[in-house]
């Protein structure tokens, strides 16, 4: 939990110097790093999937960049972005794209090989939108921003 | 009346700054909207492609000025974005124009980033910290730090000559991997080093912006980042199995 804390940390610091942020909105980046890696990782203790926890986790960052945003007058994308970062699913992606290459080398037979570099690359593809929808999804309720389909 | 130009050179410089750090449609199109009525043209019609901009703005209803301008390049600066959205919040009525336009037309104060030397440790420090959360130990830790510290230094010099940023991003990739795969040959979390010190190239903003205009109904600029993300995404996987080829894939699972 420490170590999970301390790492969250670390990594929404470094994307954040690496996309520029302003130094003001560093300690706000910092807190929903913690708060999105913390919350993914209770979820996933109580046996819920890791698309849905991810979404939870992006919904709660996409709530409180709202807060920030308002305070600080800085665009939510600032906070939303460099925050977000810890909650990008590589392993899956790597595996996805192991799996690919083996098949497309000799593997040709090898069924369990297939449903599993599917399955990773589906979990990635999935776990990615729910992080963008989770983030957009809270700006929707507020007035200024809503969108009318006709 | 009369300042028309000026007017409409300053909306249009707004937006060109605001695209090309990445900002969203919405927030380009809210820019734009709020400068223009606190110059006192409540009139402005607006067109955002995803690298060009075009203004219409009618002075009192008699004539439309219009204006194209296009994005030269698009790349990552929040910093920037901050100071545009605060130089806005001071535009007033009587405002003098054309410092203003200068002001933002100095793009080398006005996107000052961090430290080179930073921002490569930082890079290292993050890709690192990832390999630690999903599982590495200190010596999978210290091989990230390196492949990625590398990776990093070689992006800022490759982009700074103008190369291709796809290419770049192959080049880089298969730098990282053959680093992080030699140092980690025989050890059994070997993937693990691959993936994390890859991170920094992962395209999210691009992703994030795509499904922000999605949903937010413009649909042409929402499409095109999304295949900008897809393809920066194979640019990065087209990377890591070239060098993997040559490093042996069943080394690496």
């Amino acid at each position: 939990m420490i170590q999970a804390t301390f790492l969250a940390l670390l990594i929404s610091v470094s994307f954040a110097i690496l996309f520029n942020a302003p130094k003001r909105s560093l300690l706000p980046i910092i807190f929903l790093g913690i708060v999105a890696v913390l919350v993914r990782k209770q979820m996933l203790e109580y046996n819920f999937s890791l698309e849905f926890s991810t979404f939870v986790a992006s919904f709660a960052i996409g709530l409180f960049c709202i807060f920030f945003s308002s305070k600080q007058n800085i665009p939510i994308l600032v906070y939303a972005i460099s925050s977000s970062i810890v909650l990008v699913p590589t392993i899956n992606a790597y595996k996805a794209m192991i799996g690919l290459i083996q098949i497309s080398t000799h593997q040709i037979m090898d069924q369990e090989l297939i449903v599993h570099s599917l399955h990773y690359s589906l979990k990635t593809w999935l776990v990615f939108g729910a992080i963008a929808i989770g983030i957009v999804l809270p700006t929707q309720f507020i007035g200024k921003y809503r969108f009318k389909i006709l | 009346m009369g300042n028309e130009k000026g007017v409409i050179d300053l909306l249009s410089q707004i937006g060109k700054v605001l695209i090309q750090y990445g900002a969203e449609t919405e927030v380009v199109e809210s820019g734009i909207k709020r400068s223009a009525k606190k110059l006192g043209f409540e009139d402005v019609e607006l067109l955002v492609m995803p690298n060009t901009i075009m203004i219409y703005l009618s002075s009192h209803g008699e004539i439309y000025h219009n204006r194209l301008q296009k994005v030269q390049r698009q790349d990552v600066n929040f910093k920037a974005l901050d100071k545009v959205e605060s130089l806005i919040n001071t535009i007033k009525a009587d405002t003098d124009i054309t410092l203003l336009l200068r002001e933002l037309e100095n793009e080398s104060e006005l996107g000052s980033m961090y430290p080179n030397s930073l921002r490569s440790v930082m890079a290292g420090v993050g890709c690192a910290s990832f390999s630690l959360l999903f599982g590495g130990d200190l010596y999978i830790f210290a091989i990230t730090f390196i492949a990625s510290f590398i990776g990093f230094t070689l992006n800022g010099a490759l982009l700074k000559r103008y190369f291709n940023p796809f290419v770049v991003i192959v080049a880089v990739t298969f730098t990282i991997t053959l680093v992080s795969g030699f140092l980690s040959f025989h050890h059994e979390s070997a993937h693990i080093a691959i993936a994390s010190a890859v991170l920094f190239l992962v395209p999210s903003v691009a992703f994030i912006n795509s499904v922000n205009d999605l949903i937010k109904g413009h649909y042409t600029n929402g499409l095109v980042r999304g295949i900008r993300g897809v393809m920066i995404s194979f640019a990065i996987a087209i990377g890591i199995s070239l060098a993997l080829n040559i490093l042996g894939v069943e080394n690496f699972i």
